[in-house]
């Protein structure tokens, strides 16, 4: 396992536990599947406690620029790949 | 200050600033100005007048859209629906009581009449709009459903007008030239009245936009100067987590929180962080906003000030609010509009609140008050918090709650799933609640689900328990456990109830070999006190599969940065694995 992808497995249990998705185990979130609405049917609420919990584990803030933010939320793989490039250790 | 009625004629400087918002195609903050307003509803007034009269569908994601919409709406003697949310059903419901929709999002209107609000060709032809007639129908809004049901509400003129003028004497020297930013949509009462009415009659920008991130919010904060929010307690609740809002402190005007009581500990948090106390006000869409109040630090639980031209009573017999003013829109007896919150009257008129009247009901031919029994949960020692309400099983109705736990509740739910952890909150109603009462349905939750204006609706909660015994059961029952310091073994049994069995594989229901990685990685994380990041799974192999009700031992060492893990049967080995462990680093 490469370290983006345990970097994958690691923010869909995350995402699991944050959220208590109730049904969904986190194997069974797609890494490029979207997390919003037609996917996962996550909202707005939920972006943000997502939000929180990234910041405090992986020191990542979010942008001002509202569509890049939409890009960086849209699948497991775009958040990695964010929290990959941005993360304070 | 302007009365909505005369807003359009007013004479304005067509520069000034109306609405601030994110454009997507250059990526930056763009304003619109008074004079693309005027504009904009010109434009969309006249096409409005080529279509039917009546009642028009106005649903938009900006703010700016929607006072375009209003204004048209009203200027060609038309009124607005908002509908209580955007789902298809909805929708599809109010189709066939409006004339169209107006929308900046087309998508949620496949079939009908739909007119973009800002793309209305428009003849050019000079735009002079008359003056709103005071008692017209304005606009159409849903109760939120606390109680049950969605309800609608018509707004006459008059009802805005009045409330925006009593926000002006309120809090206009308080707000001054401050941005109005509003995480509150303004599809619904507080949201439209205090992010885009206010604003728009008294001259000052509003963001067209409802940035909910504090990374979206304090840049544009910051470069607004003075700056108030219109917010909801479950956005203040996540803004202010942490410290960022204070790089936005030297502009903060005012932040009013609506939609439900604040915690005190939000309260205080925001009043740290901002350098202001969050003025609540307490209202609903049949009132408007009714009453205020600021939780300052160090102070007692803060009573609630009626608004000025708002007279309060307490109903003598169900002991809840009856409300009399200028804007409340129903008031089918002429005794006031009785609101759902139950008060006690103190000096002055001001007053507190002492829980919702429609939150007492009779189970088993019992009374019981779900507001009490709430705050008992919450006072456990397994409850972070937690909201109840009555669902029908088989006929019979049942309290069924949904529970956020605690660390020390989360940990006993895993010892003991969901059963132990329901005779464990049971055991500590038994001493005031005859156990007819006591939950029968338990939903843990990591939060509460709250609607976007922060509400917990009946409905909500009574969704979440839609499905029968509905379980999230993600791990197995613990037996016995051995522990040494890098080595733990535990006998275990397989939940029938747990979750994965529901899609794998219906007619032989086995555990994923991915959810026994999980566990063992998971027990791992409890021997090395921190999540085990993964870096290569060395070897990994599923023998036998473990079915409903199995038992099994799982034994999981961690040792030379590997985890090294065992899970097997009475006969079989089930499945066995190495995997490597990321180099540990510091977290800060």
């Amino acid at each position: 396992m490469s370290k983006l992808e345990a970097l994958h497995e690691e923010l869909k249990k995350l995402i699991v536990d944050t959220l208590a998705l109730e049904g969904v185990s986190a194997s069974e979130i797609e890494t490029d599947a979207p997390l919003f609405v037609e996917g996962l049917g996550l909202d707005s609420i939920d972006a943000l406690e997502l939000a929180m919990v990234f910041e405090e584990r992986y020191g990542v803030a979010l942008d001002d620029d509202p569509d890049t933010n939409r890009e960086i939320f849209q699948s497991v793989q775009s958040l990695a790949t964010f929290i990959s490039e941005n993360r304070v250790e | 200050m302007s009365s909505l009625c005369d807003l359009l004629r007013e004479p304005r400087d067509p520069a000034s600033p109306v609405a601030r918002y994110w454009d997507p195609t250059s990526r930056t903050d763009r304003s619109h100005r008074w004079g693309d307003f005027l504009g904009h509803v010109a434009a969309l007034q006249e096409g409005l007048r080529a279509e039917p009269e009546g009642a028009w569908v106005l649903l938009t994601e900006s703010a700016y859209a929607f006072a375009v919409g209003l204004f048209s709406l009203w200027c060609s003697g038309r009124h607005a629906v908002s509908p209580p949310n955007e789902g298809p059903g909805t929708l599809g419901a109010l189709r066939a009581r409006v004339a169209g929709a107006i929308s900046d999002r087309r998508d949620w209107f496949p079939e009908g009449v739909c007119l973009d609000p800002l793309s209305s060709p428009g003849s050019g032809a000079p735009f002079v709009p008359e003056r709103l007639e005071r008692d017209s129908t304005a606009l159409e809004l849903f109760t939120s459903g606390t109680t049950g049901a969605e309800k609608p509400v018509v707004k006459r003129i008059r009802h805005l007008d009045d409330e925006v003028k009593q926000l002006a004497t309120s809090w206009d020297g308080a707000l001054g030239d401050a941005m109005l930013f509003a995480t509150a949509s303004h599809q619904h009462l507080y949201g439209l009245l205090f992010g885009v009415l206010w604003p728009l009659c008294r001259g000052r920008a509003f963001q067209a936009d409802h940035f909910l991130h504090a990374g979206e919010l304090v840049p544009r904060m910051r470069e607004s100067g003075a700056w108030a929010l219109a917010s909801v307690p479950t956005h203040l609740k996540r803004l202010v987590h942490h410290d960022h809002l204070r790089a936005a402190r030297a502009g903060c005007r005012a932040v009013f929180s609506s939609g439900g009581p604040l915690p005190a500990d939000t309260a205080h948090r925001v009043a740290a962080v901002l350098g202001r106390a969050p003025i609540e006000v307490l209202g609903s869409t049949e009132t408007g906003g009714v009453a205020w109040r600021s939780q300052e630090l160090g102070q007692p639980e803060s009573a609630w000030t009626p608004m000025p031209g708002v007279s309060i009573t307490r109903d003598p017999d169900s002991g809840v609010a009856r409300v009399r003013s200028a804007f409340v829109s129903v008031d089918e007896d002429g005794h006031g509009f009785a609101m759902g919150d139950r008060i006690a009257l103190e000096d002055g008129g001001r007053f507190r609140l002492e829980g919702r009247s429609d939150r007492v009901v009779k189970v088993g031919e019992k009374r019981l008050d779900l507001v009490q029994m709430e705050s008992q949960l919450r006072g456990q020692a397994l409850v972070a918090d937690a909201a109840l309400v009555v669902v029908e099983r088989d006929g019979e109705p049942r309290v069924a709650a949904a529970v956020v736990p605690t660390q020390a509740g989360w940990a006993l739910l895993r010892e003991e799933g969901r059963r132990g952890f329901g005779r464990s909150l049971a055991a500590g109603l038994a001493a005031d609640w005859h156990p007819v009462l006591h939950p029968r349905l338990l939903r843990t939750l990591s939060r509460l689900p709250e609607n976007p204006q922060g509400k917990v609706t009946a409905d909500a909660l009574r969704a979440l328990f839609r499905e029968p015994e509905w379980s999230a059961v993600d791990r197995p029952e613990v037996l016995e456990e051995l522990r040494g310091s890098d080595e733990i073994e535990r006998v275990c049994r397989v939940p029938s109830e747990l979750s994965c069995f529901a899609g794998h594989f219906p007619d032989v229901p086995v555990v994923p070999g991915v959810l026994q990685l999980d566990w063992a990685m998971e027990l791992a994380g409890e021997l090395m006190d921190t999540a085990p990041a993964a870096e290569a799974i060395e070897s990994l192999k599923f023998r036998a599969p473990l079915g409903p009700g199995a038992l099994f031992r799982i034994r999981v060492c961690v040792a030379r940065g590997r985890v090294d893990f065992r899970l097997w049967g009475e006969s079989t080995e089930h499945a066995a694995g190495l995997v490597r462990l990321a180099t540990a680093r510091s977290r800060s």
